[in-house]
């Protein structure tokens, strides 16, 4: 929630962000011979009327668009502002500057077009299915709500074969690529048909998740996401983004038959009445991009034959068997060495350099491979935008800004924030440990002296939480392993227990391969204390800094761990999902660990 | 300030570590050739200096100049020119304590007023309005003294702007449902509800009174008086704040950042929408105010 608040508020927080050292990364920008296009100068001259529009087409079809719709196409009549006609006569549509939403009058969903440097481009067919599943056969009638410059918003009733009604609210704002949709009366779900090449699920702790359609045998498979994924549209111009708020809200996507060209054809995500749904286009030429790996690359610079078409953090995600992929946002230094929350001290393989996009096939990583994917082979990385920095063009919209838009900054602010224990926000070692050395180097401990023990102290209950955190992973691992073990004796219930058992014998396995590393809270405060000893002393600057080392390194391995945990988790999540659906005799059973899965997740 | 106190010190922060980088236009200029009167200015908050100050510039965002100097632990923002021109407002904690002080537009005679913050003048600039302990207050400048127009009852109220006319003060006030608009008479009374949707908050008024802008939790909006023709101005990537209508009403001044922490960068809109024009780069620049 946001309000103004006093600047002696704000005055206090000063010190302590300075001493965080944030934004660096965000501010140390590429040079402009990286960007496809560049800039938000040039962006900002392509801009048109962001005002909404809506018409009904007559005897005219409203597909396809016409490139010249913004222009209101003569066969159309514009519906003026503030009027709301009895029906329609033809398809009703409506538009701002980047989407175009059509409902035809002899479809049953609504069409979503974006506009490109080509024309207007069919990106997704939006349909609200009944809760028999059934997919409506016809529009019954669509409802003027609102109808200005800012937003219109149209109410629309669809009929089934079987004479059931299914309702919906399309809301489409001034400007922006997002079509809010409202479940009404009958709705069950909406399903999403898009020409997806990958669905990516992002994480802002651990790995992302990439589900590619070769690397499941089954028709559909439940996406372990709470509020949202990504669909990466054929051709590398398009995402599609779906949003909602609940996390109690499921997703799964369907499979196109077997064969060269199997990809992901429809998403569906459940939706009950009064629910919310957005859907975001995020349009630009390349905005994502793949790349096939083979196992001759492995240690080599590979020049990827792409460039980000815009300034922006980009996330490169390495697939691998089943849905973990392995993901870094792109630096801009090669083979740039550092502690990231989450990894511990990582070699980053992603990079651009002035001219070029380059990657590097990472190394397994220490500590073993994560659950579900004991097979590590790296088959497709993956490139796709994930949040805007100061570069960024303002025409641009970034997956990090829909959620804000849509959910608001409270949830976005709460999905960012990983497990509770976000480095921005969080005196983690490796924050604290380096500001500390910074006072010692600038021989400014003294006068420092009572904010280096705070901010110790706060790192050392930061370190206490973060372990008791693990620890309810630990119990959490034990508890589903016993939950399983009884049900391995039980016929019906006994593969999808044994398969999720293991994952989460693997998550104890994983935390105890760490235990060493971690050390204990106790030794990590009896470390703060030896640094605040050395407030005074002449020539302390290496011992600071051995301390601070070995903080560091607790702390990085306390991340590790923890996104270990956290993936697991995603993974049992998936795994249960997958079972619900496809192995009807134990979703009893899997709903059950599905919700503690979720639980656990939410507990932050 | 106006969004959490986290993102406002890592706004502050991004700022004093990388405040030296030089803005777009700016040149340095010698104080006697300082802006010329009748020229449009922008005013501004910054830490290009390494420390929040007060900046001025032309409105093409040429000619940018510092205004105050300080202590490094002392901060000034939030800069508001008076009617005339001729004086500005702004909040600072000099002296170790947030208040609000007034100086000339050459940044001389800088005087504490009193304590409290997010002051703005009056039209006839006798009063202004401000924040104190998350009351709003008028304050009388000759006689200093002062009315609390905001509901006894009322927690969290923040931002007030007067009315061009000089009849009604509005002003946001944050509940645990969420932020809202409110106007109320400039000598208190019931307030009148104008948005509450999407954390709406920080109004200002548009020179003929009519439209106010506000920001949401991440865009520039407008909106009638009366609670009418809502309109999404800013739909940009990253988040807007801080928007204020130029003198003649036709443009808005606002910030841009790339997440709600900034940091953040003045740009031009016009106020019924369009392409907006960068005026300033490099640092974090807040509060513009333009005249």
């Amino acid at each position: 929630m946001k309000t103004r608040q006093s600047l002696a508020l704000s005055l206090a927080v000063v010190g302590l962000c300075a001493a965080l050292g944030l934004f660096r990364s965000s501010l140390r920008l590429r040079p402009a011979s990286c960007w496809a296009q560049e800039g938000a100068e040039g962006a900002v001259r392509e801009m048109r009327d962001p005002c909404t529009h809506l018409y009904d087409t007559g005897p005219a079809p409203s597909a396809p668009v016409p490139d010249d719709a913004f222009a209101r196409p003569d066969a159309w009549i514009e519906v003026p502002e503030g009027d709301a006609p009895a029906a329609f006569k033809g398809d009703a549509i409506f538009l701002n500057d980047k989407l175009a939403v059509a409902l035809p009058r002899d479809g049953a969903g609504a069409a979503v077009y974006s506009r490109t440097s080509s024309g207007w481009q069919h990106r997704a067919l939006l349909t609200p299915c009944a809760p028999d599943g059934d997919r409506p056969a016809a529009l019954a009638g669509v409802e003027v709500i609102q109808n200005d410059m800012s937003a219109v918003v149209l109410g629309a009733t669809f009929a089934t074969d079987a004479g059931e009604k299914v309702k919906a609210t399309f809301r489409l704002t001034t400007g922006e690529p997002i079509l809010e949709i409202q479940a009404g009366q009958g709705t069950d779900k909406l399903v999403v048909d898009t020409r997806t090449r990958h669905v990516v699920v992002p994480d802002f702790f651990g790995d992302d998740m990439v589900l590619r359609a070769e690397a499941f045998d089954t028709p559909r498979i439940g996406l372990p996401t709470e509020n949202f994924f990504l669909n990466l549209v054929e051709g590398g111009d398009a995402i599609v983004m779906c949003i909602w708020p609940s996390s109690d809200q499921g997703a799964t996507v369907d499979f196109a038959d077997r064969g060269p060209e199997r990809g992901i054809v429809t998403c569906e995500i459940e939706w009950a009445e009064g629910g919310t749904v957005w859907v975001a286009l995020l349009e630009h030429p390349g905005i994502w991009h793949s790349r096939a790996i083979s196992s001759q690359d492995r240690g080599a610079d590979i020049v990827l034959d792409w460039r980000p078409p815009f300034q922006a953090e980009w996330r490169g995600s390495f697939t691998q068997e089943g849905p973990f992929a392995g993901s870094w946002n792109f630096k801009d230094e090669p083979q740039e060495r550092h502690l990231a929350p989450g990894r511990g001290e990582i070699v980053n393989p992603c990079w651009f350099d002035s001219e070029r996009a380059l990657v590097r096939m990472p190394q397994a990583p220490s500590g073993g491979e994560p659950p579900g994917r004991a097979s590590s082979y790296r088959k497709l990385l993956i490139a796709y935008p994930i949040a805007p920095n100061r570069a960024t063009p303002l025409t641009v919209l970034c997956p990090i800004d829909v959620i804000r838009r849509t959910l608001g900054v409270g949830p976005c602010q709460y999905i960012l924030a990983m497990e509770g224990l976000g480095q921005q926000d969080h005196p983690t070692p490796d924050v604290v440990t380096e500001w500390v050395e910074r006072q010692f180097k600038r021989k400014r401990e003294k006068r420092q002296a009572e904010t280096i023990r705070e901010r110790l102290n706060q790192m050392a209950d930061h370190v206490q939480r973060t372990q008791e955190r693990i620890e309810r992973y630990n119990d959490f691992a034990r508890h589903i392993g016993q939950l399983c073990a009884r049900q391995e004796q039980e016929q019906g219930t006994a593969g999808v227990a044994g398969e999720l058992r293991k994952t989460a014998q693997d998550m104890e396995r994983s935390i105890a391969l760490r235990r060493d590393a971690m050390k204990t809270p106790e030794m990590v405060r009896s470390l703060a204390d030896s640094i605040v000893v050395l407030i005074g002393q002449e020539n302390v600057l290496a011992e600071c800094e051995r301390l601070g080392e070995e903080l560091r390194s607790i702390g990085a391995a306390q991340d590790n761990t923890l996104a270990k945990c956290r993936m697991s988790v995603r993974w049992l999540k998936q795994q249960c999902r997958m079972a619900v659906v496809g192995r009807p005799e134990a979703s009893g059973f899997a709903r059950q660990i599905q919700a503690e899965a979720e639980q656990m997740l939410q507990q932050k | 300030m106006r969004t959490s106190a986290v993102a406002t010190g890592l706004v502050l922060a991004a700022g004093l570590l990388f405040g030296c980088a030089s803005a777009v236009a700016a040149e340095a200029v010698p104080a006697e050739q300082a802006l010329a009167k009748k020229v449009e200015r922008i005013v501004f908050s910054s830490d290009r200096s390494g420390t929040w100050r007060i900046w001025i510039m032309k409105a093409d965002g040429s000619q940018m100049n510092q205004l105050t100097e300080g202590d490094p632990d002392e901060s000034d923002v939030d800069p508001v020119f008076s009617p005339d021109g001729k004086s500005i407002l702004l909040t600072s904690s000099r002296g170790g304590k947030a208040g609000v002080w007034r100086m000339q537009d050459d940044g001389t005679k800088l005087e504490r007023i009193c304590d409290g913050d997010q002051a703005e003048w009056s039209p006839d600039g006798k009063k202004i309005v401000l924040r104190r302990d998350e009351k709003i207050l008028v304050r009388d400048l000759a006689g200093g003294r002062e009315k609390t127009i905001s509901p006894k009852d009322w927690p969290h109220c923040s931002g007030p702007a007067w009315s061009p006319d000089g009849k009604t003060i509005a002003f946001a006030c944050r509940w645990e449902a969420g932020n809202a608009i409110f106007i109320v008479a400039a000598d208190g009374g019931t307030p009148t509800k104008v948005y509450d949707k999407q954390g709406a908050c920080e109004p200002h008024w548009s020179p003929d009174g009519k439209s106010i802008v506000y920001e949401t939790e991440s865009h520039i909006c407008t909106i009638r008086a009366d609670g009418t023709k809502n309109r999404l101005i800013t739909y940009y990537g990253g988040v807007q704040h801080y928007g204020r209508y130029s003198p003649d009403g036709k443009n808005l001044v606002f910030c841009q950042g790339p997440t709600e922490r900034g940091p953040w960068e003045i740009y031009v809109v016009p106020s019924g929408g369009g392409a907006p024009r960068k005026l300033t780069e490099g640092a974090s620049d807040m509060y513009p105010d333009w005249k």
